[in-house]
């Protein structure tokens, strides 16, 4: 399982991510995202523990967003997925809510990868 | 050093002088202002040599391209402008890396002052207080623009890139190329296109649906910036388009990008052409020739033979040597544009040490002549374009009081015309002064008080061994040395050259040259028991001569045409027939009847060149050896019209 | 997190220079002398890149790469091979088990990197 559920309240889901946002991991993060999404109007998921993202990985969130019927909100983003969403200029597209790396951090990852 | 490196400094001597050819004329372009130079390119070619020069060491070159460079990477970031003071300075750094290259490849040293005092003149060009004038009009500039968006600012590479579906499954990461593009160099913007995004159902997670649109600023090359994205050539669009490109609406882009194309298509078409050395050709056209004559004496046997089966394949064989001749000859032919594109340099450099202003006109600048013809005329060119401008060509303050335009006009123009090319410099200048030229001959002893001249040959007497009628001697002509020499060249590539004048309205110079040395078709004429050859370009028509012996002249349906006795200027002993014949010549504008014993018809010629003996023989101007192996003398067909032009000048019998 | 990145080649002072170099910069290396090696050390761990050269001993490179392919763990992994100029036809069949990009030898440790860094982040 790619995704960990956390907590299930009442019309929401907030699962968490485990492993990596990448390409491979996205077919079965696209297969539970959407069972997820289709069970819980609202869905969050904590990217905290993403130890690794790549295209695939951003498409995966941009496609969640377009997801008819849910609401998919991404919370908690690892250093990696912060770096990729500032590389292809794509927060605002996704458009939740980021805690800016703050450019000790920033170099902190850098310097990780 | 060895034979490898030696070949590489060659291969870097002829790209070097390509890459300063381009330099000259992006920066004339620039200086005349009537095109948008390619700063760009301008940049790449000092970027190259200095490159190459370091491969080799030669670190005099690259020192003082640096600074060229350093300058000219200004002006293409647009923090410089083009003026006159600076393309002036750019051509005269250009032409002192030429001297310098060629000065480490064997060639004479340069002082180093030269390039020291250029060095310190570009200094003034890199100092950030040089004013920085915007490069094009902003008008029109797309909105997006003034926000540093993607398809405003002008100074960065704009990158396009569109992944195929399958690049992620092939173990690539878009991102992670983005991510390597950002170490070489600042992604200023970048947009992701994820319109092509699938519906949920549709959607595959390992295939890949992105695009990106990237402002790039970096000191790299296309290429290198290029080389980057290598490793997903197959999976992906990229295009680059260079800074300053005007990415205005996509029409533009199209078209930027068509031209990047068609930049490509025509190198991979430049590609496909191949340097051979020259003399390699040339033992090839020898070959061609002995192979003609040999075909010659095959058909002549097989036409003896009496054998049809024979004789229809020795027609066959000639023919298909004929074709090989031709296309031989073509492989020298060359655009005679290559010797014209060094004139508005020159035209440039002369008009501004005179303080005139002239315009040059080229035409006919892709007519064709044999490369060795190309190589030889361009001297005599070159002088006599200097003394257009200089003597031919008035100061603008005489021109306007004349009521002319202060701006003189100087023509380049080439065309073919009966069997030769014409080679034309016409200036709207004031014209030969027929009194003053006369003045200066009876000065020198060249003409005697009481001689009297037609105007032709009064105009002839500068082409005279020092003769000079300039009143001031400058700098470029006026010497005296000049059409004297211009003359000999001529003459040694078998043309002629005429003069016509016109007070006040100017003077045309006229080359006519044969098209090719190496092979021609022939009319063969017999004097007595020898055979001569007449190249059949030049032979208008053949008629017989009119019972009237010791005649100079023959009128031919009212055209008085001089006519020259071969017999006698041969010195063909025995009595001529009771019927001769006159061969019409023609070259240029010039015009004459050879009168000969018979007319034997067409035939291959092949040129050898005289051995030295038959140097001082008038008239002829090579020898062949004919299918039966008797050898034949090549009429000189120019040499011969000049002598019957002098003669008829002077009055005298011609021949 | 480190990347790691796994080098296949017959040569030991090549593996030992690109080693050396790709450490230097920051990355996990695993190195193999050929291709039968390299599957043996991979047995399911996470690896970012696979350097491998094409001529090898027991297991050629492009062998290697068909198989490497075949593992799910692997599937995504870029593959830089390791050719000569005179190499065209093992690039088609390196191209068919799967490998993209190339790097001729000899090459500058400075190129290596360049290599990887664009197939890793």
């Amino acid at each position: 399982m790619a995704l960990r559920i956390l907590d299930i309240r009442p019309g929401a889901c907030l699962a968490a991510l485990e492993g990596e946002l990448t390409v491979y991991q996205a077919a079965a993060l696209r297969g539970e995202i959407e069972r997820l999404a289709r069970e819980h109007p609202v869905l969050e998921i904590d990217l905290a523990g993403a130890t690794d993202a790549d295209t695939a990985g951003l498409q995966l969130m941009l496609m969640a967003k377009r997801l008819a019927g849910a609401t998919v909100r991404f919370v908690n983003h690892s250093p990696v997925v912060l770096r990729l969403l500032e590389l292809s200029n794509l927060a605002r597209a996704i458009g939740d809510p980021l805690v800016l790396l703050s450019p000790r951090n920033a170099a902190a990852t850098e310097e990780k990868t | 050093m060895n034979t490898d490196m030696a070949r590489a400094l060659d291969t870097f001597l002829e790209e070097s002088r390509e890459l300063l050819e381009q330099m000259e004329h992006i920066l004339l372009a620039a200086e005349s202002g009537c095109l948008v130079p390619d700063l760009h390119a301008l940049f790449r070619c000092a970027h190259t040599i200095k490159g190459s020069a370091g491969l080799f060491g030669l670190e005099g070159v690259v020192r003082f391209t640096h600074g060229v460079e350093s300058v000219l990477d200004r002006l293409r970031n647009g923090e410089i402008a083009f003026d006159p003071a600076l393309s002036a300075l750019l051509l005269e750094c250009r032409d002192h890396i030429g001297a310098l290259v060629r000065a480490d490849c064997g060639g004479n040293a340069v002082p180093a002052a030269v390039g020291d005092g250029l060095t310190r003149r570009l200094q003034a060009w890199l100092s950030p207080a040089a004013p920085a004038a915007p490069l094009r009009p902003t008008a029109g500039e797309p909105v997006a623009a003034s926000g540093g968006g993607l398809l405003g600012g002008a100074d960065h590479w704009h990158l396009s890139l569109r992944f195929g579906l399958d690049v992620l499954r092939h173990g690539m990461d878009p991102l992670s190329f983005i991510h390597y593009l950002g170490q070489c160099g600042e992604i200023v913007h970048l947009e992701t296109l994820h319109e092509g995004l699938p519906g949920w159902r549709d959607y595959d997670p390992e295939s890949c649906y992105l695009g990106f649109e990237i402002d790039f600023k970096s000191e790299a090359s296309k290429e290198e910036i290029e080389e980057i994205f290598d490793f997903v050539r197959g999976d992906a669009t990229v295009r680059i388009l260079p800074p300053h490109s005007r990415v205005v609406e996509a029409a533009v882009v199209d078209a930027a990008l068509d031209k990047q194309k068609r930049g490509e298509e025509r190198k991979a078409l430049e590609a496909r052409s191949l340097k051979v050395p020259s003399e390699r050709l040339d033992q090839l056209i020898d070959r061609v020739g002995e192979l003609v004559i040999a075909g010659a004496a095959t058909q002549i046997l097989a036409e003896a033979s009496r054998q049809p089966a024979l004789k229809e394949s020795a027609a066959n064989l000639l023919r298909l040597v004929e074709d090989i001749r031709d296309t031989t000859l073509k492989l020298r032919m060359v655009p005679i544009g290559e010797v014209f594109s060094r004139f508005p340099r020159v035209v440039r450099d002369v008009a501004r040490e005179l303080g005139k202003d002239i315009e040059l006109k080229i035409g006919g600048a892709d007519t064709e002549l044999d490369k060795s013809m190309v190589e030889k005329i361009a001297d005599p060119l070159t002088h006599m374009v200097r003394n257009a401008i200089d003597h031919g060509i008035e100061p603008e303050a005489v021109r306007l009081a004349a009521g002319k335009p202060g701006r003189g006009t100087l023509r380049l123009d080439a065309y073919h015309d009966s069997g030769g090319i014409v080679i034309e410099v016409a200036d709207d200048g004031g014209g030969l002064d027929c009194g003053r030229i006369l003045q200066k001959a009876r000065e020198r002893g060249l003409v005697g008080p009481d001689q009297h001249l037609s105007r032709p040959e009064i105009f002839r007497l500068i082409l005279a061994p020092g003769f000079s009628t300039a009143e001031r001697v400058t700098n470029l002509s006026g010497r005296g040395v000049g059409m004297d020499v211009v003359k000999s060249s001529v003459d040694a590539l078998r043309g002629t050259l005429d003069i016509e004048s016109e007070a006040g309205r100017g003077t045309v110079m006229r080359i006519c040259l044969p098209l090719t040395l190496a092979i021609i078709d022939g009319f063969q004429v017999a004097l007595g028991n020898n055979i001569y050859i007449v190249p059949l370009d030049m032979v208008v028509e053949c008629i017989e001569l009119p019972p009237d012996p010791g005649a100079e002249y023959l009128n031919l349906r009212d055209e008085i045409l001089p006519l020259v006795r071969l017999r006698s200027l041969f010195e063909i002993e025995g009595p001529a027939p009771a019927r001769q014949n006159v061969v019409v010549v023609r070259l240029g504008r010039r015009k004459a009847g050879l009168v000969v014993d018979r007319l034997l018809g067409e035939f291959q010629t092949v040129i050898k060149p005289l051995s030295k003996i038959f140097d001082r023989l008038q008239g002829v101007g090579g020898s062949t050896i004919l299918g039966s192996g008797q050898v034949a003398l090549i009429v000189d067909v120019p040499a011969l019209l000049g002598l019957a032009a002098r003669r008829a000048e002077a009055g005298e019998p011609a021949g | 997190m480190s990347k790691t990145i796994m080098i296949v080649d017959d040569s030991a002072s090549l593996r030992q220079v690109v080693s050396m170099t790709l450490k230097g910069a920051g990355y996990e290396v695993i190195e193999a002398c050929d291709g039968r090696d390299a599957l043996a050390k991979l047995k399911g761990q996470r690896v970012h890149l696979v350097i491998s050269d094409v001529n090898m001993p027991n297991l050629d490179g492009i062998g290697f790469v068909q198989e490497l392919k075949k593992d799910p763990s692997y599937k995504f992994t870029p593959v830089i091979m390791l050719t000569t100029e005179a190499q065209e036809a093992r690039k088609q069949e390196g191209q068919a088990a799967g490998a993209r990009a190339w790097v001729v030898k000899p090459f500058q440790p400075q190129q290596m990197l360049g290599a990887v860094a664009k197939l890793v982040m």
